[in-house]
């Protein structure tokens, strides 16, 4: 197998996943792009395979080692992206985890209140 | 003149040994101030003890950090108006007495955060080798950053004044806050100082520290320290009333 059709394996495979995903609402259509652009650029790089190779030669780069970096960066630019969405979800549950602490323990000084004036 | 509002907020996890003795302990102290204990998703009878003690009880649903737990205790005392807070730990190592110097000197030096050290005059100091090592390390760390000595970077016995609740309230470290605070404090130009006070052997449970946490430790605050020192923008930390609340 080629690293071409490997590349366009791996962009289709990526591409119908996300697809499939975004149609059964397993990911959400923001957080769908990057996967999309990924499964576009791998199949680009698949089909352009040859404009490539000879870019690599010209800068005295080995083509699969060329392809390989690439890859490699797509695979750190999402991880990236996963941890920045990762560290805000956190930051925003923990400010909801302090609200909704602070507002469970108001609303039980009400209760107890409300409960001694009945009594 | 009015006295001031003061508040005192004991985060705690799984300390239902020591909890119900440091909460009658500050009642009994200082009747006048009221107790929260910030309960830390404890899987103990922590927030059943301290409640009987006669605390407030905050029960966060999950487990957030020692950080995550005093921030909600800084939110609560800032919302509901309170000119000073003061942070015990809920292990019973603290001197509940010593309280009063904590106070004393946030009055008094117009600090925006006051320390409670074991190291000022070297006043009850229990400190195992390792930790020593640490301190020392993090006191060495700290020197050119903050520009002066401090000598028990890592205490838990911390008060603060409303300035300061007003930027903690907003951000404040989620893991290990102790250290990374006062790089915070100098970011946004906040005075602190220190004062003696006692410490006691820890009565009852045991320590989460092992080696692996204390290597976790000295990474994460190392990490903060870092992301804080690059932070550095000149700017004074006070912000608007409005601006303030998220």
């Amino acid at each position: 197998m080629s690293i071409e059709s490997l590349f366009l394996a791996a962009g289709v495979v990526t591409i119908v996943a996300t697809l499939r995903s975004l149609r059964r609402e397993h990911i959400r259509a923001e957080y769908s792009i990057s996967w999309l652009a990924v499964g576009v650029i791998l199949s680009l790089l698949a089909l352009f395979a040859d404009t490539i190779s000879r870019a690599a030669h010209k800068v005295g780069l080995d083509p699969g080692i060329c392809f390989a970096a690439v890859a490699a960066l797509l695979v750190s630019g999402l991880v990236f992206e996963i941890s920045h969405v990762v560290s805000r979800l956190r930051d925003e549950n923990v400010i909801l985890t302090q609200r909704l602490a602070i507002l469970e323990h108001q609303v039980r000084k009400v209760d107890s209140r409300h409960g001694e004036k009945i009594d | 003149m009015e006295s001031p509002k003061v508040l005192v907020i004991v985060p705690a996890l799984n300390e239902e040994a020591a909890i119900g003795g440091v909460v009658r302990s500050i009642r009994e102290t200082f009747p006048r101030f009221p107790v929260f204990v910030i309960d830390d998703y404890s899987q103990d009878a922590t927030p059943a003890v301290a409640e009987q003690a006669g605390a407030f009880v905050i029960r966060l649903p999950v487990h957030l950090g020692l950080g995550g737990c005093v921030q909600t205790g800084y939110k609560l005392a800032y919302e509901l108006g309170y000119d000073y807070v003061i942070r015990v730990d809920g292990d019973g190592q603290h001197e509940i007495q010593d309280i009063r110097l904590i106070l004393d000197a946030l009055i008094a030096t117009d600090a925006e955060v006051v320390i409670g050290s074991r190291f000022v005059q070297s006043t009850g100091e229990h400190t195992s080798i390792p930790r020593s090592l640490g301190i020392n390390f993090f006191r060495l760390l700290l020197w050119p950053i903050l520009g002066k000595k401090i000598h028990d970077p890592t205490s838990g016995f911390v008060g603060v004044n409303r300035r300061a609740l007003q930027v903690f309230s907003r951000t404040f470290p989620l893991q290990y806050p102790e250290i990374e605070i006062l790089v915070v404090l100098q970011r946004k130009r906040f005075r602190f100082h220190e004062v003696a006070c006692r410490m006691h052997p820890r009565r009852t449970g045991k320590s989460t520290i092992t080696l692996i946490t204390s290597f976790r430790y000295m990474v994460h605050v190392l990490l903060g320290v870092f992301v804080n020192v690059l932070r550095f923008d000149g700017t004074k930390g006070q912000v608007a009333e409005t601006t303030e609340k998220r």
